[in-house]
């Protein structure tokens, strides 16, 4: 006899959740129908794989011992009506300020960054050139691996890769759950930066790619500064720009000296000491996240009035066309403190830190985990994915390896 | 879990919280998306059962503190203002996690794997499978903790498992059996 399987009741008979005359109605059924013995087989097959991967989930799971002070201070009648509700209460309206401030700071940034793109062939030939002596200026730092600061006067330009992997954030995290520190070489600080999603605007509809440029206080050296630059390809056009390369302009009347994070995987510095720029594919939907830090000239060394700091200049070429189009941002710095900045901003610096004080850098300042875990909370922003969650969440762990 | 006479409060919340706190932890999770705070409501949870003299009669523990802790997990959304569902209608319409690039799924181990489409369901459904599944509730409790019926409870697993059913397949292309110890 054939028997209608989408049926609940199918269903709730096989997880034993019938109760009678129901029960032996339906057992009598499915005695009589092949198909739908393998039904009820097939869901307490699959009710038990959920119950076993449920029971995982749970030990993954690490919490904070059982807190002994529930017990302890349950008979203080002052406790429970005035501290409690008064602690909660100052969580949750900090919560809400916190929320607001971010809402607030980003949507300013928004506003504030000018975006001019241009198209123009001109542009493109012969503009930038780099010194040719940067390979021997590179190769002094005495920190092999990790790229030093540059001299802004020297080398005014720089650039980086706009493809980024982010599978060492998948390896870091799998060692840290496991129960170790990973090694130096496994953290590479670009693709844990660009593992997580950022909440950036796709470009307007008659553009391809967008460009987004913020800065604020540097929160592991508060006397430098650190700029964010993100790049942003439209993702429901059939977007597929190439000969795609950014260049980074800096402005030596402002700055004394840059520093890329990250990108230090090829053998450290060496591959931006070439002059020849990198050209790569953008994808439909791709992002890109770049952090530099920047050390400032003082008010009196500097020989400008103009708080631009820098331009960036992404070049790229769309399927159709055959002629190169600029988009083309300069960056003024009005002194923005980390405090106020926007929450994707603190997220970015919070992972950066934390790749760093991974890899013992030489660079990572006066930063500690417990930052780390401030800068990424005040960042979190709505995490519609959790992601950012799990990066808490490892933080924690990684300072519980450190300690122990 | 039901109390027994000779266990003082102090020794039945401990073993409550022994047994339901990581649980309980996972369940506002879901609703809330924010650990740090699914954590303080958890323990809002276990401070409120510890204040109440006794159990509701014929209430059970488990099911006593996942109505208390999805009260306060949905509190806290709506008194926040940062998840989308201000009540329970957008409880139910509440968008789900996209469903992961195969890559990304390849990458985790195989043992969450099932886990990793559970999340992609409706939070309604990711919620009764957690309590039905972790917590071995009974459809009737469970409807009493979400607020609903027994009958609605079975629609919603029956559709969850189907889903289940089919996400898993599609994923893992070839047919792999569900429970791999049966093979």
């Amino acid at each position: 006899m054939k028997m209608n399987l989408d049926n609940p009741k199918l269903t709730a008979f096989a997880l034993d959740e019938l109760d009678e005359p129901e029960r032996s109605t339906i057992a009598r059924a499915v005695a009589e129908s092949p198909e739908a013995q393998r039904f009820v087989d097939k869901t307490r097959n699959l009710a038990s794989t959920l119950k076993n991967e449920f029971a995982a989930d749970l030990e993954k799971e690490t919490l904070a011992p059982v807190p002994a002070n529930l017990i302890d201070i349950r008979d203080d009648p002052w406790f429970w009506s005035v501290a409690r509700p008064l602690a909660i209460a100052a969580v949750l309206a900090l919560a809400v300020v916190i929320a607001g401030v971010v809402v607030l700071s980003s949507k300013h940034d928004r506003g504030a960054i000018a975006q001019q793109p241009k198209s123009s062939a001109s542009d493109v030939e012969g503009e930038i050139e780099l010194p040719a002596e940067r390979t021997e200026f590179i190769q002094t730092s005495n920190h092999p691996g990790e790229n030093p600061f540059v001299d802004a006067k020297r080398y005014p330009v720089s650039t980086f890769p706009l493809n980024v992997e982010t599978a060492s954030y998948s390896t870091v995290r799998r060692l840290i759950n496991s129960g170790s520190l990973p090694s130096k070489e496994a953290v590479q600080v670009e693709e844990l930066v660009n593992y997580f999603p950022y909440d950036y605007v796709p470009p307007p509809e008659d553009k391809a790619i967008a460009l987004y440029v913020d800065l604020a206080s540097c929160p592991w050296e508060p006397s430098h500064r650190l700029v964010r630059i993100a790049l942003k390809a439209a993702s429901d056009r059939p977007i597929i720009a190439s000969e795609a390369n950014v260049q980074v302009e800096f402005n030596s009347a402002r700055v004394a000296s840059y520093r890329l994070l990250g990108h230090e995987r090829r053998g450290g510095s060496s591959d931006l000491t070439t002059d020849k720029i990198e050209s790569a594919k953008i994808r439909a939907g791709q992002t890109v996240t770049t952090l530099y830090e920047v050390v400032p000239l003082t008010a009196n060394e500097r020989s400008t009035s103009s708080n631009e700091m820098l331009t960036v200049k992404l070049r790229f070429k769309k399927p159709d066309g055959d002629k190169s189009e600029l988009v083309e941002q300069a960056v003024t710095d009005n002194g923005g403190k980390f405090a106020n900045a926007p929450g994707d901003l603190k997220f970015a610096a919070a992972v950066a830190e934390f790749g760093m004080i991974l890899r013992d850098s030489e660079f990572k300042g006066n930063g500690k985990l417990a930052a780390v875990l401030e800068w990424a909370q005040e960042g979190k922003g709505s995490d519609a994915n959790g992601y950012r969650a799990g990066f808490i969440d490892l933080v924690r762990k990684a300072q519980a390896l450190k300690k122990g | 879990m039901r109390e027994r006479p000779h266990e003082s409060k102090e020794e039945q919340v401990h073993a409550l919280l022994r047994r339901f706190q990581i649980p309980l932890v996972q369940f506002a999770t879901r609703i809330t998306g924010d650990r740090e705070r699914a954590r303080d409501i958890v323990q809002e949870t276990f401070v409120k059962f510890q204040r109440n003299g006794a159990l509701p009669k014929e209430s059970e523990p488990a099911t006593w503190l996942f109505t208390v802790c999805r009260n306060g997990a949905l509190n806290v959304c709506r008194k926040e203002r940062r998840m989308m569902y201000l009540d329970e209608e957008l409880l139910q319409s509440r968008e789900s996690k996209q469903p992961l690039p195969f890559e990304r799924i390849e990458q985790e181990e195989a043992a969450g794997f099932l886990m990793r489409i559970v999340a992609t369901l409706p939070p309604r459904q990711q919620e009764v499978l957690q309590l039905k599944f972790q917590n071995d509730l009974s459809y009737q409790q469970i409807a009493e903790i979400t607020k609903t019926t027994a009958n609605n409870v079975g629609v919603l697993i029956h559709t969850a498992l189907k889903t289940l059913r089919q996400r898993y397949g599609q994923a893992s292309k070839d047919f792999i059996p569900f429970n791999p110890r049966t093979t």
